[in-house]
């Protein structure tokens, strides 16, 4: 799946995001209105630019609230971006009409979290699969069961189980459903919303395996969202690192994970527990806990908890930068300028 | 070490049943094991392999119709199985304590932090003032600030992060002599999951008690205990050190655990699975409960179930193959002078 030499030159733009906000207002109170108090807003995705090349697999980072899913859903149009482009092909989708949207939707397809709550329980798996190849006629009425077996084979599932319903499986084989419901449209363009988090450690590595041969098989462009980076380094190419509503670092993954450049990328690789009892010693720690999302700090927004930071990290928000190829930080201070990229 | 210490408390073939309307699911099948004072025992595996209700048979908060059917506890050198829940009560806080992984539906949204976390002291003889007073060090002593401010708020209140260090107050407010942590990092982030595994090792050290660490993340395990069961189907598997857990895995599933791991040096590399599904508790394979997903499964793995055999000191294992699983690499060094 993951060649680790990825050649970026060569590739074209599938998604190109530009400057993209998706903002929340927060619910207010009569006594807000009465005061003329400002509409104040939940941040969720603030000027985040980002490119997705064709055929690769882009993981995206960042812990609860980082605003990683409302980013994944906006680029799908599953939410209205509150300003901003989004190119897929060179088309801006951002503002178009959910009629205009329609047949592009066969592009872009989602895998969910939690596969149950994502399946309808009251339909079989082949009625969950048939559903879209119908309502988009992308293939023609009688050959759609076969076409459904032929889905469920690509997944791994035995095509004797069309007929049962999500309920009779396990979490392993829902999710193996949703991966193949996802496919059922030959999308270009496929978002992974942590697709491995529910479920066991056995059998994570299964559906990771079957995701590594599907994106090779069919060259597809995953957005693979999760908050497990063991995970994530090793099934993508590039990581963008996301920290309440933006876009912190940028780079190929093993470059970022080998000598991350900022502060918060650094604190993330070395927050999560090793896997060696023998290497308990924290040469870091981070104090404090991610502030609200309404009440954002000026300046750098990691600069409270930041080891590093600095006058000017407290008055200006650092703007993501390249710092060398295919490597981009918003950081006024990054760690190590340039190195091992 | 483990020799001459004193054991805190004691699992003597324990099997917790839940019998349902046509059949019986066996959440946890003769399960032994030792915590010894001042250590960390972990308890990994995945869903429904019978870890959490083990936990829930020795803090006899079992949910109905679950019931301790065989077996004992023995606490302190008391035995508790089949303690009143009057007497029970007199034990949680004060031998024995908890905290759950979620911590917002272990605590009550309608209450203040201050209340209930005077509560913990309610029979005691102090005064008002004296328990609020301890409520304030208790806050303190797990890292809130402003600790007088933030007691009169609600859980709604607090973050994540925030309530588990309330709970974990809230645990450790009566001195308990073990600490029973069902996942207690695994609904918050990685920097906080950090926080909070750093707070429970230093209080762990301050108060001198034991911890059973329930998880399902070997890199939690890693870090945090010293002796670690590898539980699957309701049985232990695999039983010994942290370190020889690591370096030199004996059970096949143990080793398919560890090896399923995404490893760094190997990216983008197919993981290696095991193939298959954890079996259904009510209808257990005859045999060794993983022989349908077992690399090294022999025809009498099919048959008979394996006992639990002592093959270093301190280090048992569950299995038939042990000729087979001795070549078995873990995915640290063994550490000079500490062969397996």
């Amino acid at each position: 799946m993951a060649d680790i030499q990825f050649d970026y030159t060569s590739r074209s733009k599938l998604v190109e995001v530009k400057d993209l906000c998706k903002w929340f207002p927060v619910k207010r109170t009569i006594a807000d209105s009465l005061l003329r108090r400002e509409v104040r807003y939940v941040k969720a995705v603030d000027h985040v630019s980002l490119d997705i090349y064709q055929g690769e697999c882009l993981g995206l980072v960042g812990e609860s609230g980082c605003g990683k899913s409302t980013l994944a859903r906006t680029i799908i149009r599953l939410y209205e971006p509150t300003s901003g482009e989004i190119l897929l092909e060179g088309t801006d989708i951002a503002h178009m009409s959910a009629r205009e949207l329609r047949p592009l939707r066969p592009h872009m397809q989602m895998i969910f979290q939690d596969p149950y709550s994502s399946l309808n329980p009251r339909m079989s798996v082949r009625a969950i699969i048939s559903e879209l190849l119908l309502y988009h006629h992308v293939v023609p009425k009688d050959q759609v069961d076969q076409r459904v077996e032929e889905l469920m084979g690509m997944c791994g599932l035995s095509a004797d189980y069309a007929g049962r319903y999500p309920g009779e499986f396990s979490g392993g084989q829902q999710q193996r459903v949703g991966i193949a419901r996802a496919l059922a449209l030959n999308p270009k363009f496929i978002i992974a919303d942590e697709p491995v988090s529910a479920l066991d450690v056995s059998i994570q590595a299964q559906i990771i395996n079957l995701l590594g041969d599907l994106q090779q098989k069919l060259g597809l462009t995953i957005l693979f969202i999760s908050h497990d980076l063991r995970v994530v380094r090793h099934i993508t190419h590039r990581v963008a690192v996301m920290y309440l509503g933006h876009v912190m670092e940028l780079g190929p993954t093993e470059t970022l994970f080998d000598g991350p450049c900022h502060p918060y990328t650094q604190v993330l690789t070395k927050a999560a527990p090793e896997m060696n009892p023998l290497k308990r010693t924290r040469e870091y720690a981070i104090e404090g806990e991610t502030p609200s999302p309404i009440h954002m700090p000026p300046g750098c927004r990691f600069h409270p908890r930041c080891p590093y930071c600095t006058d000017q990290c407290k008055a200006e928000m650092p703007e993501l930068r390249q710092i060398a190829p295919s490597r981009f930080v918003a950081c006024h201070h990054p760690l190590q300028k340039g190195a091992g990229v | 070490m483990i020799g001459v210490a004193e054991r805190i408390l004691e699992v003597k073939d324990l099997k917790t049943y839940f019998p349902g309307r046509d059949e019986l699911v066996k959440a946890v099948d003769g399960v032994s094991f030792e915590v010894y004072k001042g250590e960390t025992f972990g308890l990994v595996g995945e869903s429904g392999c019978g870890k959490s209700q083990t936990c829930r048979s020795i803090l006899g908060l079992l949910k109905k119709p679950g019931r301790v059917v065989d077996g004992q506890i023995i606490l302190d050198g008391q035995d508790i199985t089949h303690l009143k829940e009057k007497e029970l009560r007199k034990l949680r806080g004060k031998k024995m304590s908890v905290i759950f992984q979620e911590p917002m539906t272990s605590l009550s949204p309608v209450l203040k932090i201050k209340k209930q976390l005077m509560e913990v002291f309610d029979d005691t003889p102090m005064t008002r003032a004296e328990k609020q007073q301890r409520a304030v060090e208790l806050l303190r002593m797990v890292g809130i600030p402003s600790p007088e401010l933030r007691m009169e708020e609600y859980t709604f209140q607090f973050s994540g992060g925030m309530r588990q260090r309330a709970m974990i107050a809230m645990a450790l407010g009566a001195r308990p002599k073990l600490l029973i942590a069902d996942e207690p990092t695994t609904a918050l982030d990685v920097t906080i999951q950090d926080q909070i595994m750093k707070l429970i090792n230093s209080l762990k050290q301050e108060l001198d008690m034991s911890i059973i660490l329930v998880t399902h993340d070997l890199g939690v395990i890693a870090q945090m205990c010293d002796r670690v069961a590898v539980m699957y189907s309701g049985l232990i598997m695999e039983m010994c050190d942290v370190v020889t857990l690591f370096a030199s895995p004996r059970h096949p599933y143990t080793y398919a655990l560890m090896s399923s791991l995404p490893d760094p040096a190997n990216k983008g590399a197919r993981l290696n699975a095991i193939q298959g599904s954890p079996p259904n508790l009510a209808h257990l394979p005859e045999g060794c409960p993983f022989w349908p997903r077992c690399t090294e499964c022999a025809d009498i793995c099919k048959r008979e179930r394996p006992e639990m055999r002592e093959i270093a000191p301190g280090h048992s294992v569950r299995c038939h193959c042990l000729d087979k699983t001795a070549a078995y690499r873990g995915i640290i060094e063994a550490p000079q002078g500490k062969e397996a």
